[in-house]
């Protein structure tokens, strides 16, 4: 059973085909990179595959449930990072925790052994508006990993933050991996996705473009070819919409 | 198989029990982080304490208001009012006495002179008058209220006076003293918990994104809804209180004034909750939010001076929300037979209760599909 299964994937809203007939795979235990610029439909297909959105058509399969008929029995193999982050700033990191946990009925003890992993033991009690946006980011997953999830899914998680703090953040994706969850990540940076992924998809107006690991996509175009240079040989324009 | 049915029911209602109350502890506490949420209860306090201390503001003890029918030829009328001790207001009639108290919001005396004053006089006996005073004065005030009286009408009098005070007067059910400052106490409170703060929780859980983080879990839009519901009327129950604290003498039958209050709260967070899921932002809901209250809270208001409207307009005050829910409150605070007089209104308010508990389950299960 494949960790996640696309089956022409789509999303309009108004007319207007956001996301068009993905069809993909990933396995169980591999960090999936799922890249593309702005407005290629990202956010969307997580949105699609976690349930928070209905597609127009086709059929996604997320540990083995129908993101539509069973979202309900999906929501316990899921944990997910937004692009934004959603942390409740007036409560303290614990409290964001502890609330998670109540939500997925998981003893409250399992919060302080997270609050050591993802390093925010020591701040455990400031409230969030005053952590720096590496500390939100860590409590983001850590939020996200509280139940054990399967798969993890990650929404730009590095976007904004300085390159130091984005280097810690990828080590804990790596990492994540290592403990056999399945890692679903959607970035526009090239190289985070050429470093992290085990394969890639590329994304641009809502179609993939290009699916395979990093090394071969590059290797199909030279030696000293990027994911970039994929990215514009096969969509004809660079990531920031140049020719 | 229907008994599998009903306990697998049963058991994912209870699976969903821990969801709403954690999402309904969450909320608690945040609200009280939130200066948003801070301003509007705080508001809601200020409010109820002007309205409970407002008659205070024109009420003289050293001159309080007396209702007086002077059924005597004793010229007593003329005396009280030229002795400047109390301010007199007189009365042709004797009937009209316990109508007038039962309006008071403020310590008055309604005295009642009648011809047997004139034979004790002329005996040289002891006048005695009829008192009344409502029943939610305090018996410091009822004891300074006697006396003060008594030495006014004995000066009027020149001789010694005593008052005896009848039975207690209950508020009349359509009588706009007191009781309608605690009916309207209560409302605007429990407005302010249900249609100003339970919308902000929602719209703002909406704008930062934890909507999202909360619906990604095991939580669904119900367990938010209900979630939001019960804090809105954690919130509503400790204004209950206060307020209560504030009018505790009008609860001549609590039980009676809990249930209406708690319906009248749920009523009001049920409106907050279909507003939360038609308003996407802030600005939004003060907009919506003043059109709201101006309709339900001002007909109670309008309701005094009914009489200038035409019929029509009557009609309407008197069946807006508001007005219902102030004369269902105005009749607990009263010995009447509310299931019997008032069945009409209490019908009202539970499908009120119910029409908007089905369209929040309508416009969330569009927003779910």
């Amino acid at each position: 059973m494949y960790a996640i299964e696309t089956n022409e994937l789509t999303r309009e809203f108004n007319g207007t085909r956001a996301v068009n007939k993905l069809s993909f795979h990933v396995e169980s235990g591999e960090i999936f990179g799922f890249l593309g610029p702005n407005g290629a439909g990202k956010t969307t297909t997580i949105k699609m595959l976690t349930g928070q959105l209905r597609p127009t058509s086709g059929r996604a399969v997320v540990m083995g449930c129908d993101v539509v008929t069973e979202r309900d029995a999906l929501k316990p193999h899921i944990g997910v990072v937004f692009e934004e982050p959603n942390l409740y700033e007036r409560l303290s990191g614990r409290d964001n925790l502890r609330f998670a946990a109540r939500l997925y009925d998981l003893d409250l003890r399992e919060v302080e052994p997270m609050l050591e992993r993802i390093d925010l033991a020591r701040d455990a009690r400031k409230r969030v508006k005053h952590y720096s946006s590496g500390m939100k980011q860590r409590l983001l997953i850590g939020r996200a990993l509280l139940h054990k999830p399967q798969v993890l899914f990650l929404d730009e998680p590095t976007r904004g933050l300085d390159p130091g703090v984005a280097r810690v953040i990828r080590q804990m994706i790596a990492d994540l991996a290592q403990d056999g969850v399945t890692v679903f990540l959607t970035t526009h940076y090239m190289e985070e996705a050429d470093r992290l992924s085990s394969r890639v998809a590329i994304l641009d107006e809502g179609n993939i473009v290009a699916l395979g690991t990093p090394d071969a996509l590059k290797a199909a175009r030279g030696s000293d070819a990027t994911l970039e240079d994929v990215f514009l040989a096969e969509t004809g324009h660079s990531l920031y919409g140049t020719r | 198989m229907d008994t599998i049915g009903i306990s697998i029911t049963m058991k994912e209602r209870r699976r969903r029990l821990p969801i709403i109350f954690a999402i309904a502890r969450k909320d608690i506490y945040e609200a009280l982080t939130n200066k948003r949420v801070l301003i509007i209860l705080i508001n809601a306090l200020l409010m109820a304490m002007f309205y409970r201390y407002l008659p205070n503001l024109h009420y003289d003890s050293s001159q309080p208001t007396v209702f007086l029918y002077d059924g005597s030829e004793s010229g007593l009328d003329q005396a009280l009012d030229s002795g400047g001790q109390v301010t007199l207001r007189a009365v042709p009639d004797p009937d009209l006495i316990i109508p007038l108290i039962q309006e008071s919001d403020a310590p008055e005396l309604g005295l009642i002179a009648s011809g047997d004053v004139d034979a004790a006089l002329a005996r040289g006996d002891t006048p005695v008058l009829e008192g009344y005073m409502v029943h939610w004065l305090s018996q410091r005030q009822v004891e300074n209220l006697l006396a003060h009286s008594e030495r006014a009408v004995s000066q009027a009098l020149g001789t010694a006076v005593r008052i005896e005070l009848q039975e207690p007067v209950s508020l009349s059910p359509d009588a706009y003293g007191l009781g309608f400052l605690a009916a309207t106490t209560f409302l605007f409170t429990l407005s302010f918990c249900g249609v100003a703060m339970v919308p902000n929780l929602m719209i703002e859980e909406r704008q930062r994104n934890t909507l999202n983080a909360i619906l990604v879990s095991p939580a669904r839009s119900i367990d938010v809804l209900i979630g939001k519901a019960l804090t809105g009327l954690f919130y509503s129950m400790i204004f209950i209180l206060v307020v209560g604290a504030l009018f505790s003498a009008m609860f001549i039958r609590p039980l009676t004034s809990l249930l209406i209050l708690l319906s009248v709260a749920s009523l009001f967070v049920l409106i907050g909750l279909l507003l939360s899921q038609i308003i996407k932002q802030q600005a939004q809901l003060s907009i919506y939010g003043m059109a709201l209250f101006i309709p339900l809270l001002l007909p109670p208001f309008l309701g005094v001076m009914a009489e200038l409207f035409p019929r029509w307009l009557q009609t309407i005050i008197r069946w807006s929300p508001g007005s219902i829910a102030a004369r269902l409150l105005m009749a607990s605070f009263s010995p009447v037979a509310i299931a019997g007089d008032y069945a009409g209104e209490i019908a009202y308010l539970l499908i009120s209760i119910t029409l908007l508990l089905g369209a929040n389950v309508i416009l969330l299960r569009q927003a779910d599909r």
